[in-house]
C-alpha cells in the first residue's frame, strides 16, 4: 500500500465544513489535505440551464441521496426523515437553499433551559466573532438590526429582492402581529468576491453561477490558493490510530484507480456529513466512540413545509426561495405543550 | 422475448396492445389536464409521452402494466365514457392506487408547465415565466430600506445571562410525540 506523506491535518469530506476547515487551516500556514470521495460538480453539470430542472431537482439533483442514483452516492437505510447530503466537491452546497440564520443565544443554553439536551461548550458570544468571520469568507446577505437576534456586523451585501410573495406574507404577519424580518442568505445580493449578485431565476436548489455560495466556487479556490490539497474521488474507508488510541491518518481508496493509500496525518478532521462522519469512525474500530453515542440520537435538520395560497398572483417563481424569516416562534413556551421553538422562513 | 428486456415495458401479459397502453395513458392525462380555449390540453402539447419516459426512468419497466391493470380496474379505458364518467374512472384510481395517482399528477403537472406552448400562455397572460430562467435571471427590483426595511419593531431574544429554567412538569415528554410526522413515518 502506497504511503502519502504527512500532512499537519487530514480532513475527510469536502462539503461546507471541510471547506471552511481547509481554508482557514491552510491560510493559517499549515499542511492540510482533504479527502472527497465524490467529484467536482461543474457549473454546467447542473440542471438549471435545462427546461426540465424542475423534474432534475426532484430526481437526479434532489437534496434526498436516496432519491438520486449517482455512482459517488450511497443509499441511506432510514425510515424516520428524508437524508440530505451530496456526495462531491462543495458536498451538500450543490444542492442547497443557503437559508443562513444563526442559532441564538439561548440555543447554547438548552442544559440550563430545560436539561433536555446539554448546554453547549460555547456561548453564541463566543462564537460570534467567528459567525462574521464565516459570513465574509462565504459572502452573505441580509440586515442587521434583527430585534429577535444579538447585534450583529452588517451582512458582506445588503438583503435580496424581497419578492411578492415575501412582501404578502410580512403583511399578513403585521395583521397578526408577529415578528419577521428579510432572512439572512448565503447568496450574494450584488457581485462580490468576483462572483456575480443573485440574479432572481428563482431555481434555488444550488446555484451554478455560485451567487448561491457553492462552496466549490466560493470556498474551495481560497483553500486551494492557501495551498491546501484536494484528492477528489478519494474514499476514505477507514482510519487508524496509534497506541495512543489517536487519528494517525486513513486509508483510501481511489475510486478511478481502485489504488489503497495511507494518508497519514497529524490531527484527522472527519467533515463527512451527519451520517458519512458516525458511518466512518464506527468503520474505524468504534473511533472516539467511549460514549458509546457516535451513530445514536441522529437529529436532522428538521423541516416542515407548507403551501399557502393567495387570493392575487404573487410572482413566488421568482426570486430568492426564502427572503424572509419570522422569529416569532423561536423561543421556548411550554404553553405550547413543547420545548424549544421554530423559525418561519417564506 | 420481450419480457427478458430490461428497459421497455411489456403490457402484452395484461391483454392490452402498446397502442391501446399510450391511449390510456393520454386519457388519464387529459382527465388531469383538460385545457381550455387559452391553455392547450395536455395531451396535445404531448404531456402523456414526457411522464411515460420519466415512468420508465424513475419506476421501471413494471410500473406500466401496474399502471395499466390499475387504470382498468378503476373503469378504464375511457373510450365512449362521457365527462363525468372518464371523471369517475380517475377518481376511482385516485382512491385505490394513492401513491400511484399521486406521483402521475405530479409528473403530469410538470411536464406540462415545461412546455413551450404553455410558457407562452403564461406569458401572454401577463405573468413573466422564462422556462429556462436561469439564464438570464428575472428582473427584480433592489430591497429598498424605505419600503421594506421591518418598522414593527417587534421580535426578542433571551440573552445568555438571562437563560432561566422552564417548568417542563406539565409536558408529557415520554409520551407526546409526533406520531404521523415522527414514529409512523
Amino acid at each position: 500500500m502506497k504511503n502519502h506523506d504527512e500532512c499537519d491535518v487530514l480532513i475527510i469530506g469536502a462539503g461546507a465544513t471541510g471547506a471552511l476547515a481547509a481554508a482557514v487551516l491552510a491560510k493559517a500556514g499549515l499542511d492540510v489535505v482533504c479527502l472527497e470521495q465524490g467529484g467536482w460538480v461543474e457549473p454546467n453539470d447542473h440542471p438549471h440551464y435545462r427546461s426540465d430542472w424542475t423534474w432534475q431537482r426532484r430526481t437526479n439533483w434532489s437534496p434526498d441521496v436516496n432519491k438520486r442514483q449517482r455512482p459517488d452516492d450511497y443509499p441511506v437505510e432510514t425510515n424516520s426523515s428524508q437524508v440530505l447530503m451530496w456526495n462531491g466537491v462543495g458536498g451538500s452546497t450543490n444542492v442547497y437553499g443557503a437559508i443562513w440564520p444563526r442559532y441564538r443565544p439561548s440555543d447554547f443554553r438548552k442544559g440550563d433551559e430545560h436539561g433536555l439536551q446539554p448546554n453547549w461548550p460555547i456561548s453564541y458570544e463566543e462564537l460570534a466573532p467567528f459567525y462574521e468571520q464565516a459570513d465574509r469568507l462565504i459572502g452573505t446577505s441580509g440586515l442587521a438590526g434583527d430585534p429577535a437576534m444579538p447585534p450583529r456586523d452588517p451582512c458582506p451585501t445588503g438583503p435580496l429582492p424581497f419578492t411578492k410573495a415575501a412582501e404578502r406574507l410580512a403583511m399578513t404577519f403585521d395583521h397578526l402581529g408577529w415578528h419577521w424580518w428579510p432572512a439572512e442568505a448565503a447568496v450574494i445580493s450584488e457581485n462580490y468576491d468576483g462572483r456575480p449578485g443573485c440574479n432572481g431565476c428563482g431555481i434555488c436548489n444550488g446555484c451554478p453561477r455560485g451567487s448561491m455560495s457553492k462552496f466549490s466556487l466560493s470556498v474551495w479556490p481560497k483553500a486551494l490558493t492557501a495551498g491546501a490539497t484536494l484528492r477528489p474521488y478519494a474514499r476514505a474507508v477507514r482510519i487508524e490510530k496509534g497506541r495512543d488510541g489517536r487519528a494517525t491518518g486513513a486509508v483510501t481508496i481511489d475510486r478511478n484507480t481502485g489504488e489503497t493509500t495511507f494518508q497519514a496525518a497529524r490531527i484527522v478532521v472527519v467533515a463527512a456529513n451527519g451520517v458519512g462522519t458516525p458511518r466512518l469512525l464506527l468503520a474505524s474500530d468504534n473511533l472516539a466512540n467511549s460514549s458509546d453515542q457516535v451513530g445514536r440520537n441522529l437529529l436532522h435538520h428538521t423541516l416542515v413545509a407548507l403551501e399557502m395560497w393567495v387570493d392575487e398572483p404573487i410572482e413566488s417563481h421568482m426570486g430568492y426561495v426564502d427572503s424572509l424569516i419570522s422569529r416569532q416562534f423561536a423561543e421556548t413556551d411550554v404553553s405550547r405543550g413543547f420545548v424549544n421553538g421554530f423559525r418561519s422562513i417564506a | 422475448m420481450a419480457s427478458e428486456l430490461e428497459t421497455t415495458p411489456d403490457v402484452g401479459d395484461i391483454g392490452i396492445t402498446p397502442a391501446a397502453s399510450c391511449a390510456l395513458l393520454a386519457d388519464l392525462i387529459d382527465v388531469l389536464l383538460p385545457g381550455d380555449e387559452s391553455w392547450p390540453p395536455a395531451r396535445v402539447v404531448g404531456v402523456q409521452a414526457f411522464v411515460a419516459v420519466r415512468l420508465l426512468e424513475e419506476r421501471g419497466k413494471e410500473a406500466f402494466p401496474r399502471l395499466m391493470t390499475a387504470l382498468l380496474h378503476a373503469g378504464g379505458p375511457f373510450d365512449g365514457l362521457d365527462e363525468p364518467a372518464r371523471i369517475g374512472v380517475v377518481e376511482r384510481f385516485e382512491r385505490e392506487e394513492p401513491e400511484m395517482f399521486g406521483w402521475l399528477r405530479d409528473a403530469a403537472y410538470i411536464a406540462y408547465y415545461e412546455n413551450p406552448f404553455v410558457g407562452e400562455v403564461i406569458n401572454a397572460k401577463g405573468h413573466r415565466y422564462e422556462l429556462r430562467p436561469h439564464a438570464k435571471g428575472y428582473p427584480l427590483p433592489r430591497f429598498d430600506p424605505a419600503c421594506h426595511k421591518p418598522r414593527h419593531g417587534r421580535g426578542r431574544y433571551t440573552p445568555t445571562e438571562q437563560v432561566r429554567p422552564v417548568d417542563t412538569s406539565k409536558l408529557d415528554l415520554e409520551n407526546n410525540r409526533t406520531r404521523r410526522w415522527g414514529l409512523e413515518r
